[in-house]
């Protein structure tokens, strides 16, 4: 996938747009999701590989929030689906979803950091 | 009209929604306090006064719907507006929290547009809800300073309040308060009366009086004679 | 022997007639049998609280005195409906004219006379009690009904014109020997402190007070409509004429 197709421009832009324009806040928030987020695929890891449905649930669905938000629509999905299986306890769809899901978050990390590149090089 | 601000407190576990909840809520010129999940939220609204609470609902150990059933029980609290933060895919939750008293929703992600309508239209149904619990306590303080002044332990300045308001509550609130101050008034006046009230008598006058009745003719043959007359009664 | 008890007052307004009737009703309710001379049919008085008009009383005691009348003539039976009692009252007009008084003095009827007329109309109607409801102020009939009085009460209200007036009573009564003297202060506002000022008139006079009764409005408006004491037994006021009737029994 090229950072385009991982990162749905209208959305960004639609963030970019909610907060008036102030790429440095875009800035903060997405060093935030960058920080706060390998704990979160981690901790979706940990929690199927400890059979803890709840948590699995909340972890999956922090992260479809926050990955939703920047446009990561693809990601958000596949975060979404995660969720659905930690409310439902079905922990094997879970384990086989989730296999490459730190890989995923890789490019998407990629994918943002780029687009914020060039949200603010560009004029405002 | 001007939009109201208000003391909104956000409870959301995930950072990222708190940031921008923040940063959109502080814009619309609002305060803004965090929690970061339902025991600090639970926290610090015993501590602090908020006019509104926006409730993440899936948060670790107590979540959303533990802290609204908490508020909703609080006799002192359950008047507090709460609007539930969810995705558009947990609609199951938001009805959940709706038939447990919450005011209203919010969906991620947060449009700054339907944020400021959605606080706003809470803001002010709690604004108007507080105007007539206001409202009916401070007429039952003008009912109660009925009573009291009929008791006699009225204090004027106890309508002090209920008087500044510029409708007719405080119309009534001013003429009784000023009536109950006329009557005080009069009451301490009287009792300051009986208070000095020396029985003044002009005693020179007074034995001058006696002596004009004791030295008549009339009442010297009366006095000579009363022992005789009263024999005729008594015997 | 009949008690005769003088309810005095230095001006008119005090509630004299009231007091006097409404004792009068609670004398005999308790079995008396009272007779009430009112000296002040002119104004309207006792009479109309025991449901007569000035019209329907022909004679007055001093048709009686004269010889004119008999005493039945003289005395009316004014006894409002009461509970089984055998107390009475007689209520027995006087005229207080100042012409019936020049009449006496020219004609030499002298006090004695009229005393022993008094004591005749109490054999004759048996009475316990002799209540004169005397004319405001001092004239020589108020002084011969203070003299031969067992018990004197001068009404007073709270006010600086009854002072005066009320020590020239007692001290005149004092001079002619009154053997009890009582005061009796009326319409006293609800807001004093009736102990306080209760204390402060025993001193002053140096005489014992009956009754301090309260002003009402209530009160004026029950009270113009008959005999308070037998239409409200229960009430505080009516406490207060008892204690005022007990005291003319001693």
């Amino acid at each position: 996938m090229t950072p385009s197709e991982i990162i749905d421009r209208a959305t960004f832009a639609g963030l970019l747009d909610n907060l008036g324009g102030d790429v440095d806040f875009l800035g903060e928030l997405v060093e935030t999701y960058l920080a706060s987020s390998p704990e979160l695929v981690a901790g979706i890891q940990q929690a199927i590989a400890a059979g803890d449905a709840p948590t699995l649930q909340r972890a999956a669905h922090s992260l479809k929030s926050g990955s939703a938000s920047f446009g990561a629509l693809a990601f958000a999905a596949q975060c979404r689906e995660l969720e659905e299986f930690g409310k439902t306890g079905a922990l094997a769809e879970a384990q086989l979803k989730s296999a490459a899901l730190a890989e995923v978050y890789a490019q998407v990390a990629a994918a943002l950091q780029a687009e914020l590149h060039t949200a603010r090089r560009s004029p405002a | 009209m001007m939009e109201i601000k208000g003391r909104i407190l956000v409870v959301d576990d995930y950072v990222l929604n708190r940031m921008q909840l923040k940063r959109a809520l502080e814009t619309q010129g609002h305060t803004v306090a965090l929690a970061e999940d339902g025991r600090q939220a639970l926290e610090m609204l015993n501590a602090g006064d908020y006019d509104l609470v926006l409730l993440d609902i899936l948060m670790p150990e107590i979540d959303g719907f533990e802290v609204l059933t908490r508020l909703k029980n609080d006799p002192a609290r359950r008047d507090l507006p709460v609007i539930v933060i969810s995705a558009l895919d947990e609609m199951e939750n938001v009805v959940r929290c709706i038939g447990m008293g919450a005011e209203d929703f919010l969906p991620k992600p947060f449009d700054p547009l339907l944020l400021r309508a959605r606080i706003g239209a809470c803001l002010e149904k709690k604004r108007l809800r507080d105007q007539e619990v206001e409202y009916l306590q401070q007429v039952a303080r003008v009912t109660a300073a009925a009573a009291a002044m009929e008791a006699g332990d009225f204090t004027p300045d106890s309508l002090d309040d209920v008087a500044a308001r510029p409708d007719e509550l405080g119309q009534l609130g001013r003429v009784f308060q000023r009536m109950a101050q006329e009557v005080v008034a009069r009451e301490q006046a009287l009792k300051q009366q009986v208070h000095d009230l020396r029985i003044q008598v002009d005693e020179a006058r007074k034995a001058s009086q006696v002596a004009e009745i004791t030295e008549s003719d009339y009442f010297q043959q009366l006095q000579s004679r009363v022992g005789d007359l009263r024999k005729i009664l008594d015997t | 022997m009949a008690r005769i008890v003088s309810v005095h007052s230095f001006r008119g307004g005090t509630g004299k007639s009231n007091t006097v009737a409404n004792v009068a009703a609670l004398l005999a309710a308790g079995g008396r049998r009272v007779g009430v001379v009112d000296t002040d049919i002119q104004s309207p008085g006792i009479h109309v609280l025991f449901g007569q008009h000035s019209a329907e009383l022909p004679k007055t005691l001093n048709d009686y005195l004269w010889g004119r009348a008999k005493i039945a003539e003289a005395a009316y039976d004014v006894t409002p409906p009461m509970e089984a009692s055998a107390g009475r009252i007689f209520l027995i007009p006087s005229s207080a004219h100042t012409t019936e008084i020049a009449r006496v003095l020219r004609e030499g009827y002298d006090s004695g006379d009229l005393v022993r007329g008094l004591r005749e109309l109490i054999d004759q109607l048996a009475l316990d009690v002799l209540i004169i409801d005397t004319h405001p102020g001092i004239n020589e009939e108020t002084l011969l009904s203070i003299a031969i009085s067992h018990t004197l009460i001068v009404m007073m209200r709270p006010d600086s014109q009854d002072y005066e007036g009320t020590g020239i009573a007692i001290e005149v009564a004092r001079q002619l020997g009154v053997p009890n003297l009582l005061l009796v202060v009326n319409k006293v506002p609800a807001v004093l402190d009736r102990a306080a000022m209760q204390a402060q008139v025993e001193q002053t006079y140096n005489c014992p007070v009956a009754a301090m009764l309260p002003h009402s409005d209530e009160l004026m408006v029950l009270g113009s409509e008959g005999l308070f004491v037998l239409r409200f037994p229960a009430h505080p006021m009516t406490a207060l004429y008892q204690q005022i009737a007990d005291r003319l029994l001693v």
